[in-house]
């Protein structure tokens, strides 16, 4: 097996590069899966994000393991990790750090800036929705930029750089819900849903003895670089890229490919930026399914976690109880 | 294309493969529809609507072409799509049609080869059956189009069968046709024919040869009609030719030759000779007498050397009553020159014709038969052979066709045409119903009027001798034509032979030498004509006047039945047959 660890920019990319790194992701799959349990699908979703460059919103109830897997990924990759709590008197400068006024020995007086939670590789931006905007907005700057800005000064963000934002789907009083416009950052909204019985069992007995499982670091922080990188070579077919356009367009209901419940329950479809998420989203999918190129299928797996939370619905939908996913079903139904 | 395009060409055998297969389902589901429109084409071909099966034809042609198109385009793939279909049925997630957009590009990636690599590996794994298999299934709607054309086909008459071959000539009589073709042929290639003859033979052989191929019945009959007119037209002109023949002779010729005539016995050609001779003698300054002498010597030189005078054969008879005719004609003796040589051509037994003429009249003959089978053919009236005996309409019928056709062909000039309001016809003396029978006197037998169907009347009058064009058998139009000038409204009777429809012989179907003085003459105009002729010649006396005027007015009676005749001259015509009756009749 080729080792990834030299893996550079200027690395031929071949079948044995590729299977390495299939490989590679499938190992760290398998190390969030023995601590994270029965969330499959949220750990590859949550790497597809990382690898595809992108940020992801989870939401899901408290305690299903949002944070652990945000820890074990970290602990699986060599990369570092950090976590933000917000909470409303939360303010900018606790996520991207602050200048202090530092006095050396010599009674010397100076401005030093001290780097926030921000500046790590993976960052947990736990509860973001009960922050307020201008909070967010310190957080989104960082997202979209990879840099933060203090006192004018600008500081670039250690690559790879991703954002797990979560959100709580129940407590709604006291929150500062993500405006779309922010949404639209987020690569992926993963769903965490609640664990089946099986899965619970397996959690209770797993967690609650003495020796609790974790993840070992199977990847490395150049690795992960290389595989952002890979990802990004992965063949797109012009007839694939006609399929994420018409996706994308089907999501308006001013088009007249948009199906029914689209045009009824759809007030703003997704935006260019959903074509792009979709694409890279595919192209991570594909790598981890061992492909070099993006089949139709990739776009089928991923088209739900990008566009649920980029279609802005009608107050008709929430009265009907239609929700996203069931609407982006329609979309792919028109393939 | 790049250079090395393995999965593009593989999946191009694959497509091809694939297109032949729906090629052929979309053929197999276009064949009722063909099928339909090849049966529709043959119907109006058959039917004779040449334009409507090129329409047909067309809008099929075209109907099909765009099925097949139309559903060829549908499932026609190239190597992108068949790659589709691969990745489908295999679940490659698109890896062969990725690899052919791949192979399409100049300079692929690292990445992209590999892709293209791994496509080269899969194809030779490709199953079989991953392309759909053949399938041959018709199409329902083509076959309920193809089942209404069978339905056409099998209710609707063709042309064919609506000219039946029973209509046109049969087999037999297209043989016959040609039998008289050739007969007539040889006639018109006769050198010693004048060229207005030829002429008129060939037209004749014309008509002939278009009645053997003739689609209907009635061209058929036409064109044997036409033929038969013509054929009687060109009987006097040979007739004529003979009597040229005779001018030509010098003296001694003439009697040579009647001399010749005698000792065989050919009465008619005796008879030729002698009125030639008669001729001569009447205009000759010298009275005859030096015609006399040559007859005298010819006489003698054809006479038996050895023989003795008075011997008792009959050929040395008739040559000493030739040389007693010379002596007569030496001495002065006009009558007693003329008597010897009637003697002579009555009592001798009948030679033979002029072979031209004799031709002529068989070549009528069988032509009038064949009209007459044609006509039976058509009419499907009892032939004359048939035992089915005839109702009386179909009698009368029949009667006046064959009176009509007899009669065919041009009428005399100033002949009044039915309707033409002269109120008078041509060549009349009297008026029937004047009171006066037209048999008081001579009743002009010129210029005779000519009804439709009926030929020319008899006249009735003492018996005169005619001067005529010299006879030949079977040549009714020409007595027709030439009684005109020469006739003189005496009747007459001749034997004669033939049949018609109405059971009447027909004059065409006779021979000179075939005439007895005791035999009814037929009761058709040209017929009676011929008697007419005949009497005045003093060759036969008339007889049963009485049964051809019936026959006559049955002819007239059954051809104004027939509406022909307009009904303002129906009295007329009857009144004249009143005018006919002897005053020995009732």
């Amino acid at each position: 097996m080729t080792e990834l660890a030299v893996l550079s920019p200027a690395t031929f990319v071949d079948e044995g590069v590729l299977q390495a790194s299939t490989s590679k992701l499938q190992t760290v799959l398998a190390e969030l899966g023995k601590v994270v349990l029965g969330q499959e699908q949220l750990c590859r979703e949550v790497l597809i994000g990382l690898l595809g460059g992108g940020n992801v919103l989870l939401e899901g109830q408290p305690g299903l393991g949002k944070t652990l897997l945000v820890r074990t990924l970290a602990d699986a990759v060599e990369i570092t990790s950090s976590r933000i709590q917000f909470t409303p008197d939360l303010m900018p400068a606790d996520i991207t750090g602050t200048t202090v006024l530092m006095r050396d020995d010599a009674g010397r007086s100076s401005l030093e800036f001290r780097r926030g939670p921000i500046f790590a590789n993976l960052v947990l931006a736990d509860e973001i929705n009960r922050a307020t905007p201008k909070t967010q907005s310190a957080l989104l700057e960082a997202m979209q930029e990879h840099a933060v800005t203090v006192a004018g000064s600008r500081h670039v963000l250690a690559e790879p750089f991703c954002v797990i934002a979560t959100q709580n789907p129940i407590e709604t009083e006291g929150t500062y819900p993500l405006p779309e416009a922010q949404l639209d950052r987020f690569l992926l909204k993963a769903v965490v849903g609640f664990p089946t019985l099986e899965v619970l069992r397996s959690i209770g007995v797993s967690t609650t003895g003495v020796s609790t499982a974790s993840a070992e670091r199977v990847m490395s922080r150049e690795e992960l670089l290389a595989m952002q990188r890979l990802v990004r070579q992965i063949v797109v077919a012009p007839h694939v890229a006609d399929v994420a356009a018409h996706i994308t367009m089907a999501t308006h209901p001013e088009h007249n490919m948009s199906p029914e419940r689209v045009k009824k329950f759809v007030r703003f479809g997704a935006s260019p930026r959903a074509m792009q998420a979709l694409l890279l989203a595919g192209r991570a999918n594909a790598l981890l399914a061992g492909r070099a190129h993006v089949g139709v299928e990739d776009l089928r797996a991923i088209a739900t976690p990008v566009l649920r939370h980029r279609m802005i619905l009608g107050f008709d939908a929430t009265l009907d109880g239609v929700t996203a996913d069931s609407l982006v079903a329609d979309v792919l139904a028109t393939l | 294309m790049t250079g090395s395009s393995t999965v593009t060409l593989s999946l191009v055998r694959y497509a091809r493969r694939s297109n032949r297969r729906r090629a052929v389902e979309a053929i197999a589901r276009a064949l009722p529809w063909i099928a339909a429109g090849a049966a529709l084409v043959v119907l109006a071909l058959l039917r004779g609507r040449v334009a409507g099966a090129v329409c047909v034809g067309a809008a099929a042609t075209g109907g099909v072409t765009w099925l097949v198109i139309h559903r060829l385009r549908r499932v026609w793939v190239g190597p992108a799509g068949i790659a589709r279909v691969l990745d489908d049925h295999h679940r490659t997630a698109d890896l062969l049609r990725t690899a052919v957009a791949i192979e399409a590009k100049r300079e692929p990636s690292e990445v992209e080869q590999i892709v293209v690599a791994r496509a080269k590996d899969f194809v030779p794994k490709i199953a079989e059956g991953a392309i759909a298999p053949l399938r041959l299934r018709t199409s329902p709607l083509g076959v309920a189009a193809m089942a209404v054309t069978a339905l056409m086909w099998c209710t609707s008459p063709r042309q064919g069968e609506a000219a039946k071959p029973s209509d046109a000539l049969t087999e037999k009589a297209r043989a016959k046709a040609e039998e008289i073709e050739k007969a007539v042929d040889a006639l018109a290639s006769d050198k010693s024919m004048s060229a207005d003859v030829k002429e008129q033979l060939k037209k004749a052989k014309d008509a002939l040869k278009r009645a053997a191929s003739a689609k209907t019945g009635t061209e058929a009959l036409s064109a044997l009609s036409e033929a038969s007119r013509l054929l009687d037209e060109a009987a006097p002109h040979i007739a004529a030719s003979r009597s040229e023949e005779l001018e030509k002779l010098s003296s001694e010729q003439l009697a040579d030759q009647l001399a010749s005539a005698a000792k065989a016995g050919d009465a008619s050609r005796v008879q030729q000779l002698s009125r030639e001779l008669m001729k001569r003698a009447s205009s000759a300054q010298d009275g005859g007498a030096a015609l006399g002498e040559m007859v005298k010597q010819a006489a003698a030189k054809a006479g038996d050397p050895w023989g003795a005078a008075g011997s008792g054969d009959s050929a040395s008879q008739r040559l000493e009553q030739l040389a007693q005719a010379g002596e007569s004609m030496k001495n002065g003796d006009m009558d007693g020159a003329r008597s010897s040589l009637s003697s002579l051509s009555k009592g001798a037994k009948p030679g033979a014709m002029d072979p031209r003429a004799a031709q002529l009249a068989a070549a009528r003959r069988a032509l009038s038969d064949l009209r007459s089978a044609t006509r039976t053919a058509m009419n499907g009236s009892p032939s004359p052979g048939s035992t089915r005996p005839m109702t009386e309409q179909e009698a009368r019928d029949a009667a006046a066709q064959a009176a009509r056709d007899a009669a065919s062909g041009k009428s005399p000039s100033g002949a009044p045409k039915p309707g033409s309001g002269t109120g008078k016809m041509a060549g009349m003396g009297k008026m029937p119903g004047d009171g006066k029978s037209p048999g008081d006197g001579k009743a002009p037998g010129t210029g005779m009027g000519q009804m439709p169907g009926m030929g020319q009347m008899p006249g009735n009058g003492s018996p005169q001798p005619g001067s005529g064009p010299p006879q030949d058998g079977g040549n009714h139009l020409s007595v027709l034509q030439q009684g005109t000038s020469d006739q003189h409204g005496s009747s007459g009777t001749s034997g004669m032979k033939g049949s018609s429809p109405s059971g009447a012989q027909a004059p065409e179907t006779v021979m000179a030498e075939e005439v007895k003085t005791d035999q009814p003459p037929p009761a058709t105009p040209d017929g009676i004509i011929r008697a007419i002729r005949e009497h005045s010649s003093g060759d036969h006396t008339p007889t049963a006047f009485q049964t051809i005027r019936d026959r006559y007015a049955a002819v007239a009676e059954a051809t104004m039945h027939r509406d022909e005749i307009p009904l303002t001259r129906r009295d007329f015509i009857q009144r004249y047959f009143e005018a006919l009756r002897t005053r020995e009749e009732p």
